[in-house]
């Protein structure tokens, strides 16, 4: 009895949002915890220490009233928890990505940065964009508008940044 | 020290061709960029930023301020065909302007938003010019605790773009000031630097920007269809809409109410066009014969807000430039241009460096007169435009914001700072947690601390000088009254949501 109202409770919870909150709570505490044990902690601490206790003020309370919310809903509700079905492993985790394609382009970012040390940046923008088009299904994944268009963004950076504006982007092994 | 006309007059003579050239760009580019819902004016003075780099001052910032202007005018666009509004501050002008749209009157609409975006526009600026020094000049007297007190009024603006919960936008703001704090201390210690030299002179607000801007909104377009409603149908005609513009000088004494309104509300720092085109939206009901049938297609409520939220960009450039605070996002991104081309603004600025200011708003004048004949001609064009679809544009944002983030210092390691925050932004927005807040935070944490410390080691850690000092004493009531208000206020909308 008393694991299923734990278990309402947990349905009602907005579980990634107290661990969002946690984690920036815990991520403030480590800054606060690491200034004070540098030298001049009087001065250092004067403006960061309030400012933390604010933080941790704030904090506490958002996830107060989340777990408040929650605990009652979980009392004023009486349905049957409803166990997700595990079937289908492939489909769910298919069904996941299309709803949250921002994964796809944050990891496609962080090897894109990862590569413009050896590829230099025009090259690694334009595999970035293509990869990023053809895996978010633009242009109903027809690679070759994706490549033209892919190449024009490139080629217009590189005429306004490279050539007009002289800004210096990195370049890879092969010289541009 | 010369009259501002005079100012004006030599700025209008030092006007070169490179300036204004680099104006029109900026007005076509913000015109296209808030007519693109979901691209707000600040995300398109983000994304011009970088090209802003290499540029002289006034072109720069004259580029910058236009876009800043235009944002908002081609807003309006999408608010009037689509009922998309493309900016916060076209909200209310979609009422009217989309059922005039639906009436057939959609071409009249968008001439008189032209018109009168034109016309609050440019009062505002006026404004500005005859306003901005006088504050200045009163600020010079500043020492650190009137400082202190100024920074501590520019913490209080997060209690008001917090947005829909509270505690949550002040948390934000509140990281963002402890994020400020990050590198080497006023007594040289660094901290939480982890040993990166890059991070010894603070997180810089440039790929940080990128991030929480830019950055998060490409990954919370990406799973959006496209970025206007669809099935929307226009027939363009381009005598109709010059046919509205004359009929905004029907309505003038109504533009110029909402101008001022505009202005005022502007100048409230955090408040901004948003804001002000509600304030506006619900002065026109006193001028109009039959106030119930407003929101079924009358030109009164196109002409107010549109009016209303051009001014009030004008309204907060006053502030931003004479105080050295931003209000609003888009006015930090301003800030930070501004300190990219060794420019500290603040009172200092307007009493030396007035001319440095004067031309870039000269030019902010000269580029509404642009923007009514582009946008005129850009609206006309438009309707086929807006349907690219988001995983097209997504990632061309986030390349634009990666370019950018380098190109700032031509270091790498921004670019991993840009996405760091950018990640962090994404889920923060997941969650209702303000990012404009903890940008301003950001920005600000630096100037509270140092201002903090200097006070305390100047007058031997006596505090009490923060409200003996008359300046600084009155800075922090307002500050107090601003958060307080702004917390009445938020109390009262929401229940009155709660009762309806």
């Amino acid at each position: 009895m008393k694991k299923i109202k734990f278990d309402r409770f947990i349905s009602h919870l907005n579980v990634s949002l107290v661990i969002f909150t946690g984690v920036l709570l815990c991520a403030a505490m480590i800054y606060y915890l690491h200034v004070r044990s540098l030298p001049n902690p009087e001065d250092n601490l004067l403006f960061i220490q309030p400012c933390f206790f604010a933080i941790a003020f704030c904090g506490i309370i958002i996830i107060a009233k989340d777990v408040i919310k929650a605990a009652a809903k979980a009392k004023a509700d009486d349905s049957e928890i409803v166990e997700k079905s595990d079937t289908d492993k492939a489909g769910r985790f298919k069904a996941f990505m299309d709803k949250n394609k921002q994964i796809i382009l944050m990891v496609l970012c962080a090897v894109m940065l990862c590569i413009i040390k050896f590829a230099g940046f025009f090259i690694s923008a334009f595999l970035f964009l293509v990869a990023a088009m053809y895996l978010s299904g633009a242009f109903n994944g027809k690679i070759v508008k994706i490549l033209i268009i892919s190449f024009v963004i490139v080629l217009i950076l590189y005429l306004a940044f490279g050539v007009a504006l002289q800004v210096k982007l990195p370049v890879g092994i092969l010289g541009f | 020290m010369e009259s501002t006309w005079t100012l004006v007059v030599q700025a209008l003579s030092a006007v070169n061709l490179e300036a204004v050239l680099w104006m029109i760009v900026g007005t076509a580019i913000g015109i296209f960029g808030g007519f693109l819902p979901g691209i707000n004016a600040t995300m398109v003075l983000v994304i011009l930023m970088p090209l802003t780099y290499s540029m002289k001052l006034e072109s720069a910032l004259g580029m910058l301020l236009a876009a800043y202007g235009a944002a908002v005018f081609g807003g309006s666009g999408s608010a009037i065909l689509l009922n998309t509004p493309g900016t916060g501050g076209s909200a209310a002008t979609a009422l009217d302007g989309f059922a005039l749209t639906q009436k057939g009157k959609g071409n009249q609409a968008l001439g008189i938003a032209s018109m009168s975006s034109f016309l609050g526009g440019f009062f505002s600026v006026i404004v500005l010019l005859f306003l901005m020094r006088p504050l200045a000049a009163f600020a010079l007297k500043f020492g650190p605790p009137e400082y202190f007190a100024i920074a501590i009024f520019g913490v209080s603006i997060i209690a008001s773009v917090a947005g829909d919960d509270t505690f949550k936008g002040i948390m934000a703001g509140l990281l963002g000031l402890l994020i400020g704090t990050i590198g080497m201390s006023l007594t040289g210690q660094m901290r939480g630097t982890m040993g990166n030299m890059y991070l010894a002179s603070g997180v810089s607000t440039v790929p940080a920007m990128m991030g929480l801007f830019a950055l998060t909104s490409a990954f919370n377009l990406i799973n959006e269809k496209s970025v206007v409603h669809e099935g929307t149908q226009h027939k363009r005609n381009f005598k109709e809409i010059l046919e509205g513009c004359w009929i905004t000088f029907k309505h003038i004494p109504l533009v110029i109410w909402s101008a001022i309104i505009g202005t005022v509300v502007g100048i409230l720092p955090g408040a901004g066009a948003s804001i002000a085109c509600w304030a506006a939206y619900k002065e026109s009901f006193r001028f109009t014969k039959n106030p119930p049938a407003l929101g079924t297609g009358h030109y009164q409520g196109v002409v107010a807000p549109e009016s209303a939220n051009n001014a009030a960009q004008g309204g907060a450039l006053i502030t931003t430039f004479a105080l050295g605070i931003p209000g609003s996002g888009a006015s930090a991104v301003l800030l930070t241009a501004l300190s990219l081309h060794n420019v500290t603004t603040g009172p200092q600025l307007l009493v030396q460096g007035i001319h440095l200011i004067t031309e870039p708003i000269v030019l902010l004048m000269l580029s509404f007169f642009v923007c009514l004949v582009l946008g005129i001609v850009f609206e006309y064009a438009i309707s086929g435009v807006v349907n690219v679809p988001t995983n097209v544009i997504a990632p061309i944002i986030i390349i634009l914001a990666m370019t950018g983030s380098y190109a700032f210092r031509g270091a790498l390691f921004d670019c991993f700072t840009a996405l760091f925050f950018g990640v962090l932004g994404y889920i923060m927005s997941r969650h209702n947690y303000s990012r404009v807040a903890m940008v301003l935070g950001l920005i600000l944490g630096t100037m509270t601390e140092q201002e903090l410390v200097r006070t305390s080691i100047r007058f031997a850690g006596d505090f009490s000088v923060f409200f003996t000092r008359p300046i600084s004493c009155i800075i922090l009531v307002i500050s107090v009254v601003s958060i307080v208000s702004s917390l009445v206020v938020k109390a009262k909308r929401e229940r009155r949501k709660a009762a309806e």
